[in-house]
C-alpha cells in the first residue's frame, strides 16, 4: 500500500522529471523535499555528535593535552585489560546486568500499566488528578529522593514500623545488601512511573474512540476492550521504547547507585560505573573510563542490534 | 452510557480507584516533604521532624533566593533556552522523522542508523567542548540550544507516531498536488497534538532542569540557567556556599541548607506545574481520528 | 503556501548560517577589559585569572582593594586583574574541562597534584624552576618543605606551581578533630566520660540499659578509613606511615583488634547498625534527638551545630579520643604540621602561553611574604586585629560580635574562610585561622568548659598524639606508579571495607581471619605498591 503511495509521489510530485536519467538522481530528484527535510537534522547531528566522535580514540590513547588527541602516544587496549583483569570485573559486570534487568523487567512495564489503569478512570477529573500528581517525583533530585529512601528504611523509618506490625525485627535496610536490587529499583519506579506514563498516553489518545463504542455494542468487556483496542493502539510505541531500553540495560544510573550505596551492599551494589569511578578517584584517569564506556557502548549497540532484529521477525515494527 | 456495568467492571473500579488513592498518597508524599522543609525551622529540620506539615514557619530558604538579582535573569534566561529549543526541536524532529515514513525514501535505513549510533557512541567530553570552541559557541546563547535540540530518541518515536497515521491522508494529499512539507505541515502535524504537546513538555522540562552544559560551556554568570544558579546556591557536602548572607544565616542557625535547596526545588517545579494542564488538554481519545473526520 | 514553507526552511538555514557570526561577537565580551585597557598596555600588568570562591565575594572589601594597592606597589606597575571566581563546589569539574582542552587564562588555581605535574609535563604551565631567583619569598617556603624535589618538583626538577602554604609560627600541631559525648546524658546519670576503649564500653553499655531504643555509638561518615577506634589502636584502614615505614593497616593485627571491639559493640546493640551508611545530615539527626550519645572521630565543628538547636536542648561535648592503654594514646587525626611548608594538594600555575611572565612570578611570589600573608589572614591592624604582648589577635569587639566570623568575611580577612582576598590559594596563617571560630565545649580530667578545638587538641593531646602519618615523609607518583596504585588497590580497598562490615556485623568470623588475608593477596600485589612507597622514602 504505501509502496504504491510513494511511486505515486514521485510522479505526482515531480512532473518535470526526466526518464532518462540514471535512476538514483531520478528518485532523488523525485524525493527532493525529503531529503531537503532531513538535512537541517542531519547537519546538527553530524556536527555536534559525528565532529567530537574521533575523541573515542582516548580509549586508545595516552592522552597528553599539548599532543591532543590525534598526536598521543597509542596504548591499544590497555585500558580494557586493566578493567578486564581486576579482581572484581566479574562481580561488577554481574551486578550492573542484573540491576539492568531487574529495573527493565519491573521497571518498563510499570507506566504501560498505569497508563492503561488511568485509560479506564472514567471521572475525568479524578483522571486527571493522579496523573498530575503520579509526575511529581520526577521534578524532585535523586539526591532528595535518596535522602527520602534512607529516611524511609532507617531503623525507626516508615518501613520498619510497618514491618513492627507484622512483628518483624527492625532491619537497616540501607545497609543490607540482599534489599539494595529491590530499593534501587522500586524507588526507581516512584520516580518515574508517573512521568513515563506521558508518551502511552499520547500513544492512546491516538485509538478511535468510536471503536470502543463499537466494541460495547457487541457486548465485549472490559478487559477485552483494553486488550484489542487500548493495547494495540500502545503497541508500536511499546516496542520502540522496549528495543530502546534494552540499549540502556548497561547504563545504570551509577550516581544514584553512589548515594545509595555502602561498604555493607558492595556484594550487590558495586557496578561498573562506582568501581571506574573509584579507579578513577585519584589522577582523573579520564582514559581508562572512557574505555569502559566504550566497551559498555559498543555492548549496549549490539544488545540493541539483536532485539531490533527479534522484533523485526516477530512483529512489523523495528527501528529501522 | 445507560446501561448497567457488570460486577466484574465494578470490582475492577473499586481495586482501579483504591490503587490509584494509593498512588497519590506515595507520589503527593515528596513533593508536600519538600515544601515543608523549604517552610520549616532549622532546628526541626535538623531533629528530623518534618514529614508531612511545615513545623516551625520559615521563608528565609525562599527569602535569599528571591533577594538574589541572579534568579531573575536566570529565570529568563531558562526561559528563553527553552522556547527557542523546544521550538527547535519540534521543527526539526517533525522534518527529520517524517521522510523516515516513507517507505521509497532511499536513504531511511542509513539515516535511522546515522542517528542511532549517536544513542551510544559519543566523543566525550573534551572532544566535544574543543568543537565548542571551535566554533566560537563557548558562553553564547545558542551553546544551550543547538547541540541537544535534535536527539535519535525524538526522531525515533516521532516517526513511530507518524507511522500510525494512515497513508490514505497522504495519498489523496498528493492527489490534490500537495508536497511533501505541506503533506507534513497541513495534515501530520494538525494530527499529532498530542505527541507535540508531549515533547514540547519533555523539551521544556529538559531545558528547566538543565545545568551540565552551562557548567562546562558557560562562564557569564549573567547566561546562566535557572538550574545552574540554584545549584550555586545550594550548599554541597564541601561545607561552602557561595552565597554570602546564606553563610551567615546558617552560622546564627536561622536556616538550614535544606531550607534552601527544598525552596529551590519548589521554585523550578511551579512553573511546570502551571504549564501542565495546557499540554494536558491534548491527551484526550481520539484527537486524532476526529480531526480526519472533520 | 509552499513558498511559505521554503521560508521557514531558509530561515532555519540562515539562523544556522549566522551562528558563527553571532558567537563571534559574544566571544569578545570576555575581553572586554583587555580592549578597554590598550591604551595603557604599555606599562600595566594585564591579567585573567581563575581561581575559587568560597562563599564570599572579596570583591571592594578593605582588605582586596589594600591588597591591590600593595601589589602595584610592589611591582611598580599599574595591574588589571580579570576576576573569575569559580564556587568552590563547582571548581574541580569547571576547571577540568579547561585543562584538558589545554584552553587557561594566565593565572589559575589547579587542584590534585597529579594534574599539576601531568598538565605541566605537558606544557600548559610555567616551568617555575627557571624563574627561582625571582621568588625569594617562595623560596623559603619550597626550602622549610621536607623532601621538597620530590614532593613539589618532577623528576626533572620542573617546578609548575605556587604550591598551598602554610605558615605557623608556634609550635602547636592541634587536630579538627576529636571525640564528641553527649555531656548532659552522661552527667545526669553520672556515667564516666571515657578516656579508654573500655571505659567507651562501659559506657556505652549503661546508655543502653538506660535508653534500650537507642544506639549509643555513632558515625557521621561514611568511612572505615578514619575511625576513631583504628586511631586508638594506631593503625588505619589505608596504607599509612607508621614512623618507620608504611604499612597497609589491614594487615595489622591491630586492625583486627579494632574490628574485634568493634563487633562486640554490635554484637550487644551498642553499635549504630548505620555505621558504615550514615552522612551527616543523619547523624545530626541522631545527635540532636537521642538516639545517639558517643561519636568516636568526629569533625569538631559539628558539635556547636548540635548544641545550638534549641529545640533540642542537648549539650555535646569534644574530648580527646579514647585510649587503647596498649598502644598508648590515641592517635588523633590530621594534624597539622608547625611552621612553614607547601602542601602538593593544589597550586596556583601560570599559563606557558601567558606574556608577563616575570611580572606574574613576582607578583605571585609576593602572596606568600610575610607582609602580605599577615595583610590576607588578619586584615589590617586597628580594623581587624591587634598587637599584644608581641602576638596578633583579633579585635575583642569583632570577636564578641553576634556574628563574629560574619565580620571577619565582610572585611576580607581570609581567615574567615569563607571570603579570601587575593589569588587564592594564598598561604594560610595558621593563627589566624585557629582563632577566628568561635569556643565550643571541650572535656578534659573530670571537667567540660568552653575552649577553642584546635588549643585544646594540642593542648591535651600532647606529641605523642600525633600520629606518624601526619609526619610522613613526603612524596609523589608518576602517573603510571599512580595508575597502577589505583588498579592494584581499589578492587583490595573494596574487598576489605566490606570485609570489615561483615567482621564487624558477625557475618565473617574472625576464625576466618587468615583466609581473608590470603584473599587480599590474592585480589592484588599490595605489596609491591608498599614498595614503590617505601623505596621511595629510600631515595
Amino acid at each position: 500500500m504505501r509502496n504504491q503511495t510513494a511511486a505515486m509521489t514521485g510522479e505526482l510530485v515531480d512532473p518535470h522529471g526526466s526518464k532518462n536519467q540514471s535512476p538514483f538522481l531520478q528518485s532523488f530528484w523525485r524525493q527532493k523535499y525529503l531529503y531537503l527535510m532531513v538535512l537541517p537534522g542531519f547537519l546538527i547531528v553530524l556536527i555536534f555528535a559525528y565532529f567530537p566522535m574521533y575523541g573515542v580514540l582516548i580509549a586508545f590513547k595516552d592522552y597528553n593535552v599539548a599532543k591532543g588527541i590525534w598526536g598521543s602516544e597509542w596504548v591499544g587496549f590497555k585500558y580494557f585489560h586493566e578493567f578486564i583483569n581486576n579482581p572484581i570485573a566479574v562481580r561488577t559486570v554481574k551486578n550492573t546486568l542484573i540491576l539492568g534487568v531487574y529495573s527493565l523487567f519491573f521497571g518498563f512495564p510499570a507506566p504501560i500499566v498505569l497508563a492503561l489503569l488511568l485509560n479506564e478512570i472514567r471521572v475525568l477529573a479524578f483522571k486527571k488528578f493522579v496523573q498530575t500528581v503520579s509526575y511529581f517525583p520526577h521534578f524532585i533530585s535523586t539526591v532528595i529522593i535518596v535522602g527520602m529512601l534512607k529516611e524511609f528504611t532507617s531503623l525507626d523509618g516508615m518501613f520498619n514500623t510497618i514491618a513492627c506490625w507484622f512483628g518483624k525485627e527492625p532491619v537497616n535496610f540501607i545497609t543490607e545488601s540482599q534489599y539494595f536490587r529491590t530499593l534501587f529499583v522500586g524507588s526507581g519506579i516512584w520516580q518515574g512511573i508517573g512521568w513515563g506514563t506521558i508518551l502511552y498516553l499520547a500513544a492512546l489518545s491516538n485509538a478511535d474512540p468510536t471503536l470502543y463504542d463499537v466494541a460495547s455494542m457487541d457486548g465485549a468487556n472490559r478487559w477485552q476492550k483494553m486488550k484489542h483496542i487500548s493495547l494495540p493502539a500502545i503497541m508500536p510505541t511499546t516496542i520502540i521504547l522496549f528495543i530502546l531500553s534494552i540499549g540502556g540495560i548497561l547504563g545504570t544510573d551509577f550516581m544514584k547507585v553512589m548515594l545509595m550505596y555502602n561498604p555493607g551492599t558492595y556484594e550487590t551494589a558495586d557496578v561498573i560505573g562506582t568501581y571506574v569511578y573509584r579507579v578513577g578517584l585519584e589522577g582523573g584517569r579520564f582514559e581508562y573510563s572512557a574505555a569502559v564506556g566504550l566497551m559498555l557502548s559498543v555492548v549496549s549497540f549490539l544488545f540493541v542490534l539483536a532485539t531490533n532484529r527479534l522484533s523485526r521477525k516477530f512483529s512489523e515494527t523495528s527501528l529501522w | 452510557m445507560g446501561f448497567k456495568h457488570s460486577l466484574g467492571s465494578r470490582l475492577f473500579d473499586v481495586f482501579n480507584y483504591g490503587l490509584m488513592l494509593l498512588l497519590i498518597i506515595i507520589t503527593v508524599y515528596p513533593l508536600l516533604h519538600v515544601i515543608s522543609i523549604s517552610l520549616s525551622h532549622a532546628d526541626f529540620i535538623a531533629l528530623g521532624q518534618v514529614s508531612f506539615f511545615p513545623k516551625g514557619f520559615n521563608i528565609k530558604g525562599y527569602q535569599i533566593i528571591f533577594e538574589k538579582r541572579l534568579l531573575y535573569t536566570s529565570y529568563a534566561n531558562t526561559i528563553m533556552y527553552a522556547t527557542v529549543g523546544t521550538l527547535l526541536t519540534l521543527l526539526l524532529t517533525s522534518l527529520m522523522a517524517y521522510p523516515l515514513t516513507v517507505s521509497k525514501f532511499r536513504i531511511k535505513k542509513p539515516i535511522t542508523i546515522f542517528l542511532a549510533v549517536t544513542m551510544f557512541f559519543s566523543g566525550g567530553m573534551i572532544p566535544t567542548y574543543l568543537l565548542m570552541k571551535e566554533l566560537h559557541l563557548l558562553n553564547t546563547f545558542w551553546v544551550m540550544v543547538l547541540p541537544g535540540c535534535i536527539s535519535a530518541y525524538n526522531v525515533i518515536i516521532f516517526r513511530t507516531f507518524f507511522q500510525n497515521i494512515p497513508s490514505e491522508l497522504r495519498e489523496s494529499a498528493y492527489m490534490d498536488g500537495a508536497n511533501d512539507l505541506t503533506v507534513l505541515f497541513r495534515i501530520y502535524l494538525p494530527l499529532s497534538k498530542a505527541l507535540l504537546a508531549t515533547f514540547a513538555l519533555f523539551t521544556i522540562v529538559g531545558h528547566w532542569n538543565e545545568w551540565f552544559s552551562a557548567l562546562i560551556y558557560l562562564r557569564d554568570e549573567n547566561r546562566y540557567p535557572l538550574q545552574m544558579f540554584l545549584r550555586s546556591i545550594i550548599f554541597t557536602q564541601q561545607g561552602y556556599g557561595s552565597s554570602e548572607q546564606a553563610t551567615e544565616m546558617i552560622q546564627n542557625r536561622q536556616i538550614n541548607p535544606k531550607n534552601i535547596q527544598m525552596a529551590a526545588v519548589v521554585i523550578t517545579m511551579a512553573p511546570i506545574l502551571c504549564i501542565y494542564p495546557f499540554v494536558q488538554k491534548y491527551f484526550v481519545k481520539g484527537v486524532m481520528v476526529g480531526s480526519i473526520k472533520g | 503556501m509552499k513558498k511559505t514553507l521554503m521560508g521557514m526552511l531558509m530561515a532555519l538555514l540562515l539562523i544556522t548560517t549566522y551562528l558563527s557570526g553571532c558567537s563571534g561577537e559574544s566571544g569578545t565580551s570576555e575581553s572586554k577589559s583587555e580592549d578597554k585597557g590598550s591604551s595603557d598596555k604599555a606599562n600595566a600588568l594585564h591579567l585573567k585569572v581563575v581561581i575559587p570562591h568560597f562563599g564570599g565575594d572579596p570583591t571592594g572589601t578593605t582588605v582586596q582593594q589594600e591588597y591591590e594597592k600593595e601589589i602595584q606597589n610592589y611591582l611598580g606597575t599599574e595591574v588589571k586583574i580579570d576576576w573569575t571566581r569559580i564556587p568552590w563546589a563547582e571548581y574541580t569539574e569547571k576547571t577540568k574541562v579547561m585543562l584538558t582542552s589545554g584552553d587557561i587564562p594566565d593565572v589559575m588555581l589547579v587542584r590534585g597534584q597529579d594534574n599539576i605535574i601531568k598538565f605541566g609535563e605537558q606544557g600548559l604551565f610555567v616551568d617555575l624552576s627557571q624563574h627561582i631567583d625571582k621568588m625569594p619569598n617562595y623560596k623559603t617556603y619550597i626550602d622549610a618543605t621536607g623532601n621538597n624535589e620530590q614532593y613539589l618538583m618532577n623528576e626533572n626538577k620542573q617546578l609548575f606551581a605556587f604550591y598551598d602554604g602554610y605558615t605557623n609560627p608556634t609550635d602547636i600541631e592541634p587536630s579538627q578533630y576529636a571525640a564528641a559525648y553527649r555531656l548532659d546524658v552522661f552527667q545526669k546519670h553520672n556515667i564516666k566520660v571515657p578516656t579508654t576503649l573500655d571505659e567507651l564500653y562501659d559506657a556505652a553499655k549503661q546508655l543502653k540499659a538506660l535508653y534500650p531504643d537507642a544506639y549509643p555509638v555513632g558515625q557521621s561518615e561514611q568511612y572505615l578509613e578514619y575511625d576513631g577506634i583504628l586511631s586508638a589502636n594506631h593503625t588505619a584502614g589505608n596504607i599509612y606511615w607508621n614512623g618507620e615505614k608504611y604499612v597497609y593497616g589491614p594487615t595489622e593485627e591491630a586492625y583486627k583488634e579494632a574490628l574485634i571491639f568493634l563487633n562486640k559493640l554490635y554484637k550487644e546493640k551498642l553499635l549504630d547498625p548505620a555505621y558504615w551508611s550514615d552522612n551527616m545530615d543523619e547523624a545530626k539527626t541522631k545527635a540532636t534527638s537521642g538516639k545517639s550519645f558517643i561519636y568516636p572521630l568526629l569533625w569538631s565543628g559539628y558539635v556547636a551545630d548540635f548544641n545550638a538547636n534549641k529545640q533540642a536542648g542537648v549539650t555535646w561535648t569534644l574530648a580527646m579520643g579514647a585510649d587503647n592503654p596498649k598502644y598508648g594514646k590515641a592517635w588523633k587525626y590530621g594534624s597539622e604540621p608547625k611552621g612553614k611548608g607547601l602542601s602538593n594538594g593544589s597550586g596556583l600555575v601560570i599559563s606557558a602561553k601567558s606574556e608577563n611572565v616575570e611580572q606574574i612570578v613576582k607578583l605571585l611570589d609576593y602572596q606568600y611574604s610575610d607582609k602580605m600573608v599577615d595583610l590576607l589572614m588578619w586584615g589590617m591592624e586597628g580594623k581587624s586585629y591587634e598587637v599584644k604582648d608581641g602576638k596578633k589577635q583579633f579585635l575583642p569587639a569583632l570577636i564578641q560580635s553576634d556574628d563574629f566570623v560574619g565580620e571577619l568575611a565582610k572585611l576580607g580577612v581570609s581567615a574567615s574562610m569563607r571570603t579570601r582576598p587575593g589569588i587564592v590559594f594564598t598561604p594560610q596563617e595558621r593563627i589566624a585561622k585557629y582563632t577566628s571560630i568561635p569556643d565550643v565545649m571541650f572535656y578534659h580530667d573530670g571537667k567540660a568548659q568552653m575552649e577553642n578545638y584546635w588549643f585544646s587538641s594540642d593542648k591535651y593531646g600532647g606529641k605523642e598524639s600525633i600520629a606518624p602519618m601526619d609526619h610522613a615523609p613526603k612524596m609523589m607518583f608518576t602517573k603510571d606508579e599512580s595508575d597502577l596504585k589505583a588498579n592494584t588497590m581499589t578492587p583490595i580497598e573494596t574487598y576489605v571495607k566490606e570485609s570489615a562490615v561483615k567482621f564487624i556485623k558477625g557475618e565473617m568470623d574472625f576464625s576466618e581471619w587468615g583466609k581473608f588475608q590470603d584473599t587480599i593477596k590474592k585480589m592484588g600485589d599490595y605489596e609491591s605498591i608498599l614498595k614503590l612507597y617505601n623505596d621511595k622514602v629510600q631515595q
